[in-house]
């Protein structure tokens, strides 16, 4: 593993991309993505499970049985999910609201079974703390590059401010969770593109 | 054999910690998510009732203006002024909505409804919490059941205004308030009646 830290943390962000390049965790993507503001939440969340998780996983690496590792995993995961749950509830209960069900959800997220499962089982903490890092930072960014578009032309809003003036007709079906779909696959498409050049 | 002992101790274990320290935050957190709840509550009440408020002296000016009273239906919260207010609770689009509803003195007219809770679609279900919506249904009489209506259409006399392309949410608070008011209007009533 001779990779450097600085590749790690950008390979997550760029050329691994959760999202738009390893396509996983979709089920939040297409969930959270209405509000700029549901899509920082939920990307925070992530970050903050996943760099827990991933430096945990590290830790007990030598201890855990192979045998039982994905059982172990997901008690971790769902202890540190359950934190982020409780947070909300507790200093941002209108967010929680709006995505509760969602983070509950976190615990099944791929992404950071697939981190666990592929990255931090086989390397030092320093090296999966980055990693997982990078991920959820390119998680963010995706997150972030949807619910913009889809919030923009869906609402006419920036995080609750309006931007597009009164005379916008908001795209109806940009809110509607088949928006999502037809968002993330531009993206695919364009990121794809551009990085194969 | 060794490696079986090991994998069962290596679960054990983590389930363990993991419940030691949910179950420690849990202590910890459950009394302020709780106060969280109960505050939303009181200031839907208050609101519904129409009794003006600021954030900081919820709690004074619910204890000075609502008196609780238990019924068969559920709790039934009074102004002073004789109005009375529950919370309802059904299922809505995509989850439950729960509500709060005022009644007039006379047990029959809505004075207000304030939406509690809800998972509708954002930007479409979601605005049945919107002050347009749910000021639709004041003075509206309970005791015969309400109807929707739709934009361009000429509103019976006990319509609500529907939202467009949210049909399905404004039906259900109507199903909410249809169903679900009636055993407390009517134990509103019987307390009239029985009481003072």
């Amino acid at each position: 593993m001779g990779e450097s830290n600085l590749s790690i943390l950008k390979k997550g962000i760029w050329s691994e991309n959760p999202t738009f390049r390893m396509v996983l965790g979709i089920c939040p993507t297409l969930a959270v993505t209405n509000l700029v503001e549901n899509s920082l939440a939920m990307s925070a969340g992530v970050l903050f499970v996943l760099v827990c998780v991933s430096f945990t996983v590290s830790l007990i690496r030598e201890f855990v049985p192979r045998r039982v590792r994905m059982a172990v995993y997901t008690i971790i995961i769902a202890t540190y999910v359950v934190f982020v749950d409780m947070f909300l509830k507790i200093y941002f209960p209108r967010i929680s609201e709006q995505i509760g069900p969602y983070v509950g959800l976190i615990i099944t997220n791929c992404i950071i079974m697939g981190r666990a499962e592929a990255f931090s089982s086989s390397n030092p903490p320093f090296k999966s703390v980055l990693d997982a890092v990078g991920v959820g930072l390119g998680l963010a960014f995706s997150l972030i590059a949807i619910s913009g578009v889809r919030e923009v032309m869906g609402f006419g809003t920036v995080l609750g401010f309006a931007v597009m003036g009164d005379a916008w007709t908001p795209w109806l079906l940009l809110m509607m969770p088949p928006g999502a779909f037809l968002v993330l696959g531009s993206y695919i498409w364009i990121l794809r593109t551009v990085q194969r050049s | 054999m060794r490696e079986k002992i090991l994998m069962v101790a290596v679960l054990f274990t983590v389930s363990l910690l993991s419940a030691l320290i949910l179950a420690v935050a849990n202590t910890v957190t459950e009394p302020r998510i709780s106060i969280e709840r109960a505050s939303k509550l009181r200031m839907s009440i208050l609101t519904a009732l129409g009794i003006p408020f600021d954030p900081e002296t919820v709690g004074k000016v619910y204890s000075a203006e609502i008196s609780l009273m238990p019924t068969k239906a559920g709790p039934v919260y009074f102004s002073r002024d004789g109005a009375a207010s529950f919370e309802v609770r059904g299922p809505g689009f995509w989850g439950p909505i729960s509500a709060v509803i005022a009644l007039e003195p006379d047990a029959a007219t809505i004075r207000r409804i304030v939406i509690l809770e809800q998972n509708e679609t954002p930007g479409l279900g979601a605005r049945i919490t919107e002050e347009w919506f749910t000021s639709g249904f004041a003075r509206k009489k309970i005791d015969t059941p309400l109807g929707l209506f739709s934009k361009g259409n000429p509103p019976g006399e006990n319509d609500i205004e529907a939202i467009t392309s949210a049909t399905l949410s404004s039906r259900a608070i109507v199903a909410l308030i249809n169903t679900e008011a009636v055993p407390y209007r009517d134990a509103i009533r019987r307390l009239r009646h029985g009481g003072k």
